[in-house]
């Protein structure tokens, strides 16, 4: 507890703050999201101490995962992916009058979901390292291709779409001098494409540029506000879904924990169950339920510490936002991973103090300030588009203060468009290119070690944690192959 | 039934992820050939082998997919791709004038807070302006006032208190 307090100061405070702040606006509006604030914050906060950059960050980030609950339920669009299982009960509820409800509601869960997520990631993430401790080459290679299987499967209705845009991550991931013995790989002759493709305006370009292209290919410009009332709510009569609240959040940490999933599967997840376990709530689900508020909530928001875990001790990040913040690690020069907690402990401090107090901020921005946002959320589309491309601008430029990264970030931003266009999701292209080159150096290594044992089979699959791996991926892979999907169904028919 | 396959998205897709995961594996075999290290576990060229290899074995499937939906029809999906490529186009005459004009480096202490004035102040607000009326903004204030607000928000944020450089 004291090494926690150590990290404590004024400043830090004040940092968490101004991020929890900046997550509500970014999670709240749509046309920008909490991936792309924090791909942007990468650049800004490169120069400062690493301490400071982890307290903004972790501030949009918990903040910004609630906030998409905001437009979700006000203009039934969802500010963060996570948030789109909100508006099938939030906007029914804003639309009967009862918005200001619908954001309490929101808060209050999504506020007990953070606490169980950053909770658990407090409690395992010792555990969890000592496992990692154990893990070999293939061990890696293998969780990291189990996140894109996983990704693959859960962010596109076509799973070969979802795996391709993984293969494409992993190919921009090659760019440039090799992991392991520096040769210059698909660099075209291009001297800048030596040093390999930077992080930043990739991501940069795949969430910002290409949503503003997406906006303007789409048209929708401006969107109407539902009306908020003021209508009193006792603490304990909202409380009173608790049990379905921890449930949730059980699920949102578990399947935050699992490299790929994130946010919409964990929302998706809990709001089915939370229509399995109640058989009559008061409002038919759809129809403006609050259990469905209370499941989405808790779960998208228990899955920021739930994602956490293998990003810190595996240093496999379990969604987007975390392989941005990993990045973020690499620019301040820290390497998560079974050593992470006992050598950089005052980083793992701070990002627990730091999601703590943001939790305390959500609470405070969600009860007194998103019920009074409406104007802003409501800025029309063709004022924020050219501001978002200007910051994309400055965010790929801030990176290298190089003007190839810009040109870099228009280019991701064109792939991102079309790839939206034809159904090929962001996502796992983004966990592969932050993946790809622990991919590719654990491999040769595994394949080096193996050369030269009696039994390189064994040497390569023996091991309990190898063989586990394998066999989750490989039911992953045959669990999205329609021959088995049909065969299933009809065992279960 | 050969118009059908033209249009069909997937069997286009298909077409271009094969030629890219050959040119790919053609790439990594050359390469891997060329090289002073033979043996494949240590080379530099193994990782792109596979992964061309797991393209091309994606690209066949989604080719399958696009043969077995030939006959359906393609989902209608409308929008504004000149709007698109004239926003492009603004980007880039903006990214090359960034990249190219230099401008002399004017600044004027306000209150502590330093303003600049360079082709990044320059160029920002004039394509803010420009996009912002291409996208349809019509009121005279809002067009003056918000490029002037972020330009001047953008330069004293960045360059005076994060100490961040602008292009």
């Amino acid at each position: 507890m004291a090494d926690i307090l150590s990290v404590l100061s004024v400043k830090f405070v004040l940092l968490v703050f101004l991020g929890s702040v900046a997550g509500l606006f970014v999670g709240a509006i749509p046309g920008l999201s909490v991936s792309m604030a924090t791909a942007l914050l990468v650049s800004i906060t490169y120069t400062w101490q690493t301490n400071d950059a982890l307290a903004m960050v972790m501030g949009v980030y918990v903040v910004g995962v609630f906030s998409g609950a905001v437009s979700a339920i006000l203009i039934n669009i969802p500010g963060a992916p996570s948030s789109v299982v909100t508006t099938l009960d939030g906007y029914p509820l804003a639309r009967k009058g009862q918005a200001y409800k619908a954001l309490y509601y929101a808060t209050i869960y999504s506020f007990i979901g953070s606490v169980f997520g950053l909770v658990a990631l407090a409690l395992l993430a010792g555990p969890v390292s000592r496992l990692a401790i154990k893990f070999r080459p293939m061990d890696y290679f293998l969780l990291a291709l189990f996140g894109l299987a996983t990704v693959g499967s859960v962010t596109s209705k076509n799973y070969v779409k979802g795996l391709i845009s993984a293969a494409l991550g992993l190919i921009v991931s090659m760019i440039g001098l090799d992991p392991l013995v520096g040769t210059p790989r698909l660099t075209l002759g291009i001297s800048q494409l030596r040093g390999g493709i930077s992080t930043v305006p990739a991501l940069v370009g795949l969430f910002g540029f290409a949503e503003v292209l997406s906006v303007i290919f789409d048209g929708h410009m401006s969107q109407t506000v539902e009306s908020m009332g003021h209508e009193r709510m006792s603490l304990r009569e909202v409380l009173r879904h608790w049990k379905l609240s921890l449930y949730s959040s059980l699920l949102g940490t578990l399947v935050g924990a699992l490299p790929g999933a994130g946010g919409p599967v964990a929302a998706f997840l809990s709001y089915n169950e939370a229509k399995r376990l109640i058989k009559k709530p008061e409002v038919p689900f759809g129809e403006g339920a609050v259990e469905g508020i209370v499941a989405s909530e808790s779960s998208n928001n228990a899955c920021i510490g739930g994602a956490l875990i293998p990003m810190l001790t595996l240093a496999v990040p379990g969604d987007a936002v975390t392989a941005i913040i990993l990045s973020v690690f690499y620019v301040h020069g820290l390497k998560p991973g079974p050593m992470f907690i006992r050598e950089s402990a005052s980083s793992f401090h701070a990002i627990l103090l730091a999601s703590f107090i943001a939790c305390g901020a959500l609470l405070v921005l969600g009860l007194l300030v998103a019920p009074r946002i409406s104007k802003v959320i409501s800025v029309p589309k063709n004022i924020l588009l050219p501001i978002v491309t200007v910051l994309c601008v400055v965010g790929a430029f801030a990176c290298n203060n190089r003007l190839f990264d810009v040109g870099l970030m228009f280019v991701f931003g064109l792939v991102g468009f079309l790839m939206r266009r034809r159904g090929y999701p962001a996502a796992p292209m983004v966990l592969a290119l932050v993946l790809g080159k622990t991919m590719d150096s654990n491999f040769r290594r595994a394949m080096a070690l193996a050369a030269v044992a009696d039994n390189p089979l064994v040497s390569l699959f023996g091991h309990p944690i190898t063989a586990f791996l394998l066999v989750c991926t490989v039911l992953v892979v045959l669990s999205n192959i329609p021959f088995f999907k049909r065969l299933t169904h009809r065992k279960k028919a | 039934m050969k118009q059908k396959c033209l249009h069909n998205h997937s069997l286009q897709e298909g077409v271009l992820f094969l030629l890219l995961g050959g040119a790919l594996l053609r790439y990594g075999l050359d390469s891997h050939s060329k090289s002073f290290n033979k043996d494949w576990t240590q080379s530099a060229y193994l990782f792109p082998v596979i992964v061309a290899l797991l393209l091309g074995a994606l690209a066949v499937m989604l080719l399958v997919q696009g043969v077995r939906a030939a006959d359906e029809k393609q989902a209608a999906r409308g929008g504004e791709a000149r709007r698109v490529l004239v926003v492009l186009g603004m980007t880039l005459a903006y990214y090359l004038a960034l990249a190219v004009i230099r401008m002399p480096y004017l600044a004027a202490t306000v209150f502590s807070l330093t303003l600049t004035l360079s082709t990044f102040e320059v160029a920002t607000f004039a394509f803010l302006l420009v996009l912002m009326l291409y996208l349809g903004v019509r009121s005279r204030k809002v067009l003056l006032t918000v490029p002037l607000a972020t330009t001047v928000f953008l330069s004293v944020m960045f360059r005076t208190l994060l100490r961040v450089l602008l292009p």
